[in-house]
C-alpha cells in the first residue's frame, strides 16, 4: 500500500519549514553570530523566490489573455492590447542596456504609471465621501458611535479643527487614540497573529 | 452503483469521497443525498457502516490513507448522470473551504416521481421547484429591473452634490490662496526629534531607507522626502535604499534627481553621490530582515501606510538595532504616534504640517515653497471641513425626511 502525499506524510516538507524557522528564530537571538550568514542566505532564497513568483504571475497573465484571444471572448481586443504593451515595456527594458532607465520604460513611468497612479488616488478623497455621507448615520444601527469616533478623530487630527477644541478636548481626543484605539488595534493585530500560527501549526501537523 | 452528491455544489463524487472534487466541501460524516443513476445495479442509499466509511469510527486519523483505487463501474455510473447546468463566471469562485457548506436538495431525476428524490426520499416539493431552486443558487442573478433604491429621488441626486461641495472645499481655497483659518501649520511632536536625529549623524554614517510609496501618494509624500533627503545629503551620509513596491525605486530615483538639480552646486561640492540606487526586493515584508544584517548608524521609513513603519520596526530593527525616524503621510500619523512615544520611533514627520516644519528647521527653504506648502496646508483644511459639512448635511437631512439606515 502505498501513501498519497499529505501535509503531514510528507515529512521532508515539515523538516524544511521547522529548520527554517529554527534558523530564523535563533538568528534573531543575541550570541549565535555565526547563523547570520545562513539566515542572510535564506532571505536572498526568499527575495528570489519572490522575484520567480512574479515572473510565473506575469507568465500567468499572458497565458491567460493570449486564451482570451485565441478563443475570440468578449473584449479581446484589450487583452490583445495589454500584451502589446507589456511585451513592449519588457522589450525596452531587456534589450536596452540602461534597463528600468530606457527611455521608453522611463516615458511610460512619467506619462502613464505616475499620472494614472495619482489621478486615480485623488479620485478617492470624492468616494470616501460619498461613503462618509452614506454610512456615518447615526440613525443606523451602531452609526452613533461611528460617528462619534469620526468627529472625535477628524476633529483631533486636523489641525485647524484641532484649534477649535478646548485642551482638554484635544487631550481626551489624545488619550482616546493611544490607549483604548491603540489597545483594541494591537489586540485584533496580535489575536490575528496567534490564529495565522495556530491555522499554521494546523496545516505542519496535517490537522487542516 | 451510487454516487455521494456534494451538499454545497451537487457535483457527483465518488462515493466514500472525503471533499467534493469540485467545490472542496466537507462530505465526511454526512449522509449525503445520493443518485443512484439509471444503472441497474445502483443500490440504495448505502448506510454509513464503519467498512466503507471507516472515518466515521471514533478515533480514526488515516483520513487520506487509504489508496485510491479506480472503480470502473463507478466511473461508468458518475458518465451516466444528467451533467450539471454550467455555472456562469462569478466575482468570486474557487475559493476552497472557505465557506461553509450550503445544503441543497438533490436534483431529482426527470422521470422521477414530483415528490419523491432518488433514494425514496419523500421531498416537500416538486421537481421544477428544485430544478428552480438549484437554478437560482448555481447561476448568476440576472437583473430584470433597476432595485427600487435606485429609483429613489434622494439617493441619484445627493452623490454629485457631495463630489462637487467636496471638490469646490479644495479647489477655491487653493486656487485663491485663501489662508489657513487657524494660522501656522501644527509643530507636531516628533519633528524636532526626527530633525535632530539627522542632524547628529556625521559623514560618512551608513543611513539605510525603505522608500514604501509610489506615484499614488507622491503629491503629498514627495514634499516631506525632499526635504528629509537634502539634510541627508547636506550631512554627507551613506545611503541604501530599497522599496518593496515596483514602482517606488523609479519614484526614488526621480524625487532624488530633483533634489540634486535644484541643489546642483554646492551638493556637488559635498561630493555628494548624483544618483540614488535603489534595489527593489520582490517577496513582500518578508524580506525585509535581509536589510537588517546590514549595520546602519539610521534607518528612514518614507511610507504613505503604517503598516509599513511597523513591518519595519518588527522584522529589521531587532535585527541591527538601527534608530527609525518615520516619514509619513497624514494620514499613517496615529497609528505610529504610539510608536514614537514607546521610544521605538526616533522622530515622526508627517503631512503637510511635518513637510513645512521640517523645511522650517533646515533653514534654507525659498519663499515660494513656503507660500506653495501653506496653501496646501489651507486646501487640505477647508476639504476637511468640507467633509465635516457633507457629513452634518447628511444626517439632517435624514432627520428632516425621516429616511433612516441606507440612506
Amino acid at each position: 500500500m502505498s501513501n498519497p502525499p499529505s501535509a503531514r506524510s510528507n515529512w521532508l516538507f515539515v523538516i524544511v519549514l521547522v529548520a527554517a524557522l529554527a534558523f530564523v528564530v535563533v538568528g534573531r537571538l543575541p550570541g549565535w553570530p555565526g547563523f547570520t550568514t545562513i539566515t542572510r542566505m535564506g532571505y536572498a532564497w526568499a527575495v528570489l523566490l519572490g522575484g520567480v513568483a512574479l515572473l510565473l504571475g506575469v507568465v500567468n497573465v499572458l497565458w491567460l489573455h493570449i486564451r482570451r484571444i485565441a478563443l475570440g471572448q468578449r473584449d479581446w481586443g484589450l487583452s490583445l492590447a495589454l500584451i502589446a504593451v507589456l511585451v513592449a515595456v519588457a522589450g525596452a527594458g531587456l534589450l536596452n542596456p540602461a534597463g528600468v532607465a530606457s527611455p521608453l520604460t522611463e516615458w511610460v513611468f512619467d506619462a502613464v504609471i505616475a499620472p494614472g497612479q495619482a489621478a486615480l488616488f485623488a479620485l478617492l478623497v470624492f468616494f470616501m465621501a460619498a461613503a462618509a455621507f452614506q454610512s456615518l448615520r447615526f440613525g443606523r444601527r451602531g452609526g452613533g458611535w461611528m460617528l462619534a469616533g469620526f468627529l472625535v478623530i477628524l476633529l483631533a487630527q486636523t489641525p485647524f479643527l484641532m484649534t477649535w477644541l478646548p485642551v482638554e478636548g484635544a487631550q481626551a481626543a489624545d488619550w482616546f487614540l493611544n490607549l483604548p484605539v491603540m489597545a483594541a488595534l494591537r489586540g485584533v493585530l496580535l489575536g490575528g497573529s496567534l490564529a495565522l500560527l495556530v491555522v499554521g501549526l494546523r496545516l505542519l501537523m496535517g490537522r487542516p | 452503483m451510487a454516487a455521494t452528491l456534494c451538499p454545497h455544489c451537487g457535483t457527483p463524487n465518488r462515493t466514500g469521497s472525503n471533499f467534493c472534487n469540485r467545490c472542496g466541501a466537507d462530505l465526511r460524516g454526512e449522509t449525503p443525498p445520493t443518485v443512484a443513476g439509471d444503472l441497474p445495479s445502483a443500490p440504495a442509499v448505502p448506510p454509513a457502516s464503519a467498512s466503507d466509511q471507516p472515518w466515521l469510527v471514533p478515533g480514526f486519523t488515516g483520513a487520506d490513507d487509504a489508496p485510491f483505487e479506480e472503480d470502473e463501474a463507478e466511473l461508468a455510473a458518475l458518465d451516466a448522470l444528467s451533467p450539471l447546468p454550467t455555472p456562469a463566471v462569478r466575482l468570486v469562485s474557487g475559493v476552497q473551504g472557505l465557506l461553509d457548506p450550503i445544503r441543497v436538495a438533490a436534483m431529482p431525476q426527470e422521470d422521477a416521481p414530483a415528490t419523491s428524490a432518488p433514494g425514496g426520499q419523500e421531498l416537500p416539493f416538486s421537481v421544477e421547484q428544485v430544478r428552480r431552486v438549484r437554478a437560482l443558487l448555481v447561476e448568476e442573478p440576472v437583473l430584470v429591473s433597476p432595485p427600487a433604491a435606485m429609483l429613489a429621488p434622494g439617493r441619484s441626486l445627493w452623490l454629485p452634490w457631495i463630489f462637487l461641495i467636496i471638490g469646490l472645499g479644495v479647489a477655491i481655497p487653493l486656487i485663491l490662496g485663501w489662508p489657513l483659518p487657524a494660522g501656522q501649520p501644527m509643530l507636531w511632536r516628533g519633528v524636532e526629534s526626527g530633525f535632530a536625529a539627522v542632524d547628529r549623524l556625521s559623514p560618512g554614517a551608513r543611513v539605510q531607507i525603505l522608500w514604501a510609496y509610489d506615484p499614488a501618494t507622491a503629491g503629498e509624500l514627495d514634499l516631506l522626502s525632499a526635504p528629509v533627503l537634502r539634510h541627508l545629503l547636506a550631512r554627507g551620509v551613506t545611503l541604501e535604499a530599497v522599496s518593496l513596491l515596483p514602482n517606488g525605486p523609479a519614484t526614488a530615483r526621480r524625487v532624488f534627481a530633483e533634489v540634486i538639480a535644484a541643489r546642483q552646486p554646492d551638493l556637488a561640492a559635498l561630493g555628494a553621490a548624483r544618483e540614488l540606487s535603489v534595489r527593489f526586493l520582490p517577496g513582500g515584508a518578508t524580506v525585509l530582515p535581509l536589510v537588517g544584517t546590514d549595520a546602519a548608524d539610521l534607518a528612514i521609513v518614507f511610507a504613505a501606510q503604517a503598516e509599513d513603519v511597523q513591518q519595519w520596526l518588527e522584522q529589521v530593527t531587532p535585527v541591527n538595532r538601527a534608530p527609525v525616524l518615520a516619514v509619513t503621510s497624514a494620514g499613517a500619523d496615529p497609528p505610529l504616534r504610539p510608536y514614537l512615544d514607546s521610544g521605538q520611533l526616533v522622530g515622526l514627520v508627517s503631512g503637510y504640517d511635518g513637510a513645512y516644519h521640517y523645511q522650517e528647521l533646515l533653514g534654507e527653504t525659498p519663499l515660494a515653497t513656503v507660500r506653495a506648502m501653506r496653501s496646501q496646508v489651507a486646501a487640505q483644511g477647508y476639504g476637511a471641513l468640507a467633509l465635516l459639512a457633507i457629513i452634518l448635511l447628511g444626517n439632517l437631512a435624514a432627520l428632516l425626511t425621516g429616511r433612516r439606515a441606507d440612506g
